[in-house]
Formats: C-alpha cells, structure tokens, sequence
C-alpha cells in the first residue's frame, strides 16, 4: 500500500483539504468579520440617523465596512466585486426621522410620535450575484439594527422633548404625578407603552424639580419603522431581479458539468488498459483528431447537460412550487461563451485525470472530491467573497470559481460577453494546458 | 530471397528508461513482400518491443527501421495505412456491439459507406459474426471478441499485417478457422509477421522464423533448415528449447 501513491494521497491529503476547506467555509457561511464579505456605507444623510447607524455597525464587530462617499462610487464598488452590499443613507434622512415626532393637539408643548408608512427610505444595494440566503443573512441583521437606530435617535429626540416639556410644566406634573397618569394625555405611538414603562421605572423615587431624566435606552422594539429597498446594483437600468434560480442553476449546472471527469476518465482509462488507445495510435490517425474527437462529443453531453437543467429550472421548478421559474432573458452571445468555455475547461479536468489515473477507482475517487474542493472554492454553496482571504486567494486558481463568476455574470447580472473576458480566457487557457498535459502524457505513456 | 524487402531493421537498438538492460541489442531483420514470418521468443525477448517499433508506438534508442523502403521516422503516417496490427489484448470498445466495433475501425482507416460496408459484410461472413452484430462486446464469448479483434485489424487490407498471439485463449475450432483465413491472405500477397508461443503454429504457418532471445536475434531460416541444422530436434519445440535453453524467465 505504501506505494500506492495516487491510494494514499486519496485517503490522507483529500480529506485535509475537504476538512480545512468545508471548515472554513462552513464559518463563512455565517456572515461575520472573520468572513470576507464587505458592506459599503454611503451616508448622505450625515445627520444623527446616518451618523448613529454608521456608528452602531461599525461598533457590532461583525462585517467589514467600507464608507465611500455615493451611490455610483458604490455601485461601482460592487460591480468591481470590492464589495458586495452597500447600505445608502439617503440625504435629508434624519429630518424624515424626525416628521415622526408631533406636537400633541391637547398640549402642543409635548411632542409625540406619529406612525408613518413612509419614511427615511434606506436602500441596500447589492450584487445581484450573490444567493439570496447569503444576501438576506446579512441584511436582515443590519435591517434590524438599523430600526433599533432609527427607535434610538427617534426616542432621544423624543426623551429630550418630553423633557422640555415637563420642565415646563414641573409643577403640575410633580403634582400630578402621584393622582394622574400624564402618559394618558400623550397620543398613541408605536413604542408609547415600552416608553412609559421606562419613564415609570426612572421616575419612581426621585424629586423631577429642577432635573432632567435620562432615558435608559436599550430598545427591543421589533416593530420596523423605517422602509427598507433592496436593489441589485447593475450598470445598465435593466428591470430583471434575479431570483433564486438565476443563482443555483447556472451554480449547479456547472457543478454538475465537472462531473464529465467520471465518465471522461473512465473511457480515457479503459481505451489505455484495454489497448484500444495503443491500437489508435498504430492507426493513420493524429492525436488531434482523437482529441478533438473526444472533445467534441463531450461537449454536446455537456451542452445536453447545461440545456437539460434550464429546462428544469425553466419549466419544471413553477410546476412544483418554485414561485419563480429561471429568467433566460440574458445576453446569448455571453451565454454561449461561458457555456463553452466551462464546458472545455471541464473537459480538460476529465482529460487529464484520465490520463494519469491508471484505475477507475483512482480517477472516480479523485476526480469526484477534486469536484468538491473545486467547487467550495468556486463559490457554488457559499459565496467566494465571504470565504477567508487565505481560501479565496486560494480559490482564484479554481476554473468552477472561473466558471461560476461567468454563469453568474450572464444569468444574475445580466452581462453582455464584453464583461467576462478574463473568465472565457481563464477557462480556455485551462482546457488547452489540461489537453496539452494530456497529450504529453499519452506520448510519455 | 524473392520480392521487395518490407521491413528492413538495422542495427535496432531500444533502451526503455530506468532500465538497466537493453530490451533490442543491435536486431537486424529483414521481411520480404508475400513472406509470412515467425517471430519467436520466450517471455522478455524483445518481440514486442520490435513490433512496437514496427508499428510506431515507440521510437527505437538507435538503428534504422524501413517499412516499404520509406524511413519510419520520417514517414509513419504513410506506412501506418499499410500496416495492420492485430494485438494480443481485445483492444476493442466494450460498450460498443459487434457492428459498431468494425466500423469504427474501418471508418478510423479511412474507410465509408458501400466500400466500408462491403469489406465488412465480407469479413463478418468469413468469420460467421452475422447473429451477433448488435450484441454488445461487453455481453460476447472470448471466441467472437477474438475474431472482432482480428476484423479490425484486417478491415483496409492491410499489405503488412502483424499478428501478436492471436489464437491466445481460443479453441481449435476457431484457431483452424484464423489459420485458414491467414493463410488465404497471406497468399494473396499480404506479408505477415507472427507472433506466437505456440511452436506447433509457427511450424505450420510459417515461411520462415526468427528467434529473438534476450534482445538478439539467434536463429533465422524456415522452419524445416533450422530444424535439419540442429542435430537431435524433431520439431521447431526442441530447437527452440535447445537455443534459448531451459531457464525460467521474466
């Protein structure tokens, strides 16, 4: 057994690489600073809503935040993957906030807080590439940290007002306190109870002359009160919103696609050991034209493949409870073009390992968990920016990286081909080293 | 000798790497046009290494090789259209049926439509393959992958054809029916040249016989002058067994 080396590096060193990779991608999937996701913060406002949300992000340790001063610097941001969501702070924020706050009609020195159902619209942009679940993981908690923002700024306004008013009218609430609740004058309002409760706690015991109370925040209002937009950021105004299966379909097509390297190997590895492939050599035919023979029929299973599994997410997912089907109103000429270049490089995966496995055994086991490692670092289940920096420098030589990034830019980001060059070429630029190492070795063998 | 000179080796030399040991020590041969040669050898002679050579799949160390008076090294593509390699393994597709296995070689050599249909009716006919055609190779008897084998290698009608033990595993039946159609190609001006452990074969075959042991080549001649100059040998058997001596090898 020791000198079964392809055996051995099966058993011990593809297991600590699946174990180094999945653990760290498994802490990637949880957004946190330790991740590499990065949120852009873009305050128009520069008022106390923008400042106060600017400050309590940065103070929850999670993510990493950039602050870039617009909207297009941050679109571009996202766009050059520098980022991958940014939270707008819209300019006149904080005054929009504060339309919240009333005169009372009864007593117009007491201000109160009015519901509103349009307010201090906040905007997430985001890149439309990334999956939902990982989208939603990190705007759900800054959505609710930016409500608990909003609550604050909006209640320390409002404490402020309530203190002014009752220095005002000190004698009478002193007097009223014990005999009247002067809580039952104010309006409703969305937090009214949970602030009442809090001004009871603070007022019990203590002489109001001449003092000011301090309202000892610590909200847990889950009731949102300012408006939220999600928006994809894109170059052009295009109108598509990429749902679910823009992102998992082309992922797991190309997943499944370097899958070919079982099947590819397998015939690889039989025509060596059953002399078929020395046959072919004694015959007047180049080794380009087996090549290309091969290649061309692995490509249509390929291309049946990709086309196979539209289909599915086109027609198939609706009719089983999916409620959106896939959106293939994408730019062909880019289509094409991730299309066969993934499909090439994949070929050229299934090439080489062929080439130098010398059992099926050998060429399945490797193949199908060199799959695996691939594709963790290719970002098909958690996206490659949230990885670690290590892993995502790592994954930068992944071709599923390459491919996903160019499946991703055609069906989640709409992309003309002008966009992924660098992924068509990096694509390419494997297949053709795969064949050529291919071509070396059969020569070798 | 008579006719053209086929191949004519000179002082072939192979030296496989990370080996200590010459697997051809300076061979020359030479095969006649219509002659149909033995070539014999214990296990780890050089026979396969030679008719690797033959064929282009490896390239010699030093020496010379012409095939049909051309340079191999310079021209392979030409002379592989002229040889037929018939290999000791079922080199064939096992996911592939009878049919599809024969014209795939034929197609491979170059061969379409009527004429390729033709040559293979003819072939399959010959060697009785017509109700198993459509059957996978996977699913056949090591007799029909046997003949299938022989097919493919003899589908373009090759002028040099080169057998590597091709009645390895087959019965007497069948091996009559090989030695026949052999025979009968090798009298329509097909040269051959024979690879065999079976010394009865090569006696019976053969127009003549070179014994290669130890990558040199020891003995040349038909089969009955080697047996007349060998004192005490009946069969070409015991001259084998008297030149290459009885050690057990590789």
């Amino acid at each position: 057994m020791v000198r079964d080396w392809p055996g051995l590096a099966i058993l011990f060193i593809m297991p600590a690489v699946l174990l180094v990779i999945i653990t760290f991608t498994q802490e990637s999937a949880i957004p946190s600073k330790r991740s590499g996701m990065k949120i852009a913060l873009v305050d128009a406002d520069s008022s106390d809503f923008g400042r106060n949300i600017i400050r309590d992000l940065n103070n929850t340790g999670y993510f990493n935040f950039i602050t870039l001063g617009s909207v297009t610097e941050a679109r571009e941001a996202i766009l050059g993957g520098k980022c991958q969501i940014a939270v707008i702070i819209p300019d006149s924020s904080t005054e929009k906030l504060y339309t919240l706050l009333k005169d009372s009609p009864e007593d117009p020195s007491i201000t109160t807080i009015t519901p509103s159902d349009d307010l201090a619209g906040i905007v997430f942009l985001y890149d439309p590439a990334i999956q939902k679940i990982f989208k939603d993981a990190v705007i759900m908690p800054v959505n609710s940290l930016i409500q608990l923002t909003a609550v604050k700024v909006l209640m320390t306004r409002y404490t402020e007002d309530v203190n002014r008013s009752m220095k005002q009218h000190s004698s009478d609430f002193s007097a009223s306190l014990n005999e009247k609740d002067i809580f039952s004058s104010i309006p409703e309002f969305p937090y009214k109870t949970e602030v009442i409760k809090r001004f009871r706690k603070e007022l019990k015991n203590r002489t109001l002359e001449g003092s000011e109370i301090q309202l000892p925040f610590s909200p847990s209002f889950s009731q949102a009160i300012v408006e939220i937009e999600e928006e994809p950021a894109r170059k052009d105004n295009l109108e598509f919103r990429p749902n679910l299966l823009q992102n998992n379909i082309p992922a797991f097509t190309l997943f499944a696609m370097f899958f070919i390297v079982i099947p590819l190997a397998g015939s690889i590895i039989n025509e060596k050991n059953h002399g078929t492939y020395n046959r072919m050599r004694t015959l007047p035919v180049s080794y380009i034209a087996v090549v290309a023979a091969k290649v061309t029929l692995f490509l249509a299973v390929c291309i049946l493949q990709f086309v196979f599994l539209m289909f599915i997410g086109k027609y198939i997912m609706p009719l089983i409870g999916e409620q959106s089907s896939l959106d293939l109103r994408v730019n062909i000429a880019a289509l094409l073009a991730a299309l066969i270049s993934s499909s090439l490089a994949a070929i050229g995966f299934g090439m080489v390992v062929g080439a130098f496995a010398n059992t099926h055994g050998q060429a399945a086991t490797f193949g199908s968990v060199m799959v695996v490692i691939l594709a963790l670092l290719g970002g098909i289940f958690v996206p490659v920016h949230m990885l670690p920096d290590v892993i995502k420098k790592i994954s930068t030589v992944s071709p599923l990286r390459w491919g996903t990034d160019a499946f991703l830019g055609v069906f989640a980001r709409y992309q003309g081909i002008e966009g992924m060059w660098p992924e068509v070429c990096l694509l390419t630029g494997f297949f053709i080293v795969c064949i050529l190492l291919t071509v070396r070795m059969f020569k070798k063998h | 000798m008579e006719g053209k000179p086929v191949i004519e080796v000179k002082d072939l030399v192979k030296k496989y790497k990370g080996s200590g040991e010459e697997a051809l020590r300076g061979i020359d041969l030479s095969v006649r046009e219509g002659e149909f040669l033995g070539l014999l050898g214990p296990n780890s002679a050089g026979k396969t290494t030679f008719t690797s050579i033959v064929c282009g799949l490896i390239d010699p160390t030093s020496g010379s090789v012409k095939i049909f008076d051309r340079d191999i090294a310079l021209s392979l593509k030409d002379v592989k259209k002229r040889i037929g390699l018939v290999p000791q393994e079922i080199a064939l597709y096992s996911g592939l049926t009878v049919k599809e296995n024969i014209y795939f070689y034929g197609h491979l050599m170059g061969y379409h439509g009527e004429v390729l249909k033709k040559r293979a009716d003819s072939l399959i006919e010959i060697f009785n393959l017509g109700e198993h055609l459509s059957k996978l190779l996977l699913h056949c008897s090591g007799g029909i992958k046997r003949r299938v084998n022989l097919i493919s290698g003899i589908i373009h009608d090759p002028e040099l054809l080169i057998l590597d033990e091709p009645t390895l595993g087959v019965d007497i039946q069948l091996r009559e029916m090989i030695f026949g159609h052999l025979a009968g190609l090798n009298r329509k001006g097909t040269t051959v040249i024979y690879t065999t452990h079976y010394m009865k074969e090569a006696e019976q075959l053969c127009s003549r016989v070179n014994i290669i042991d130890h990558g040199v080549l020891i003995a040349n001649g038909t089969p009955a002058s080697l047996i007349a100059s060998n004192t005490g040998c009946e069969d070409l058997g015991q001259v084998f067994l008297k030149m290459t001596g009885r050690d057990l090898r590789d």
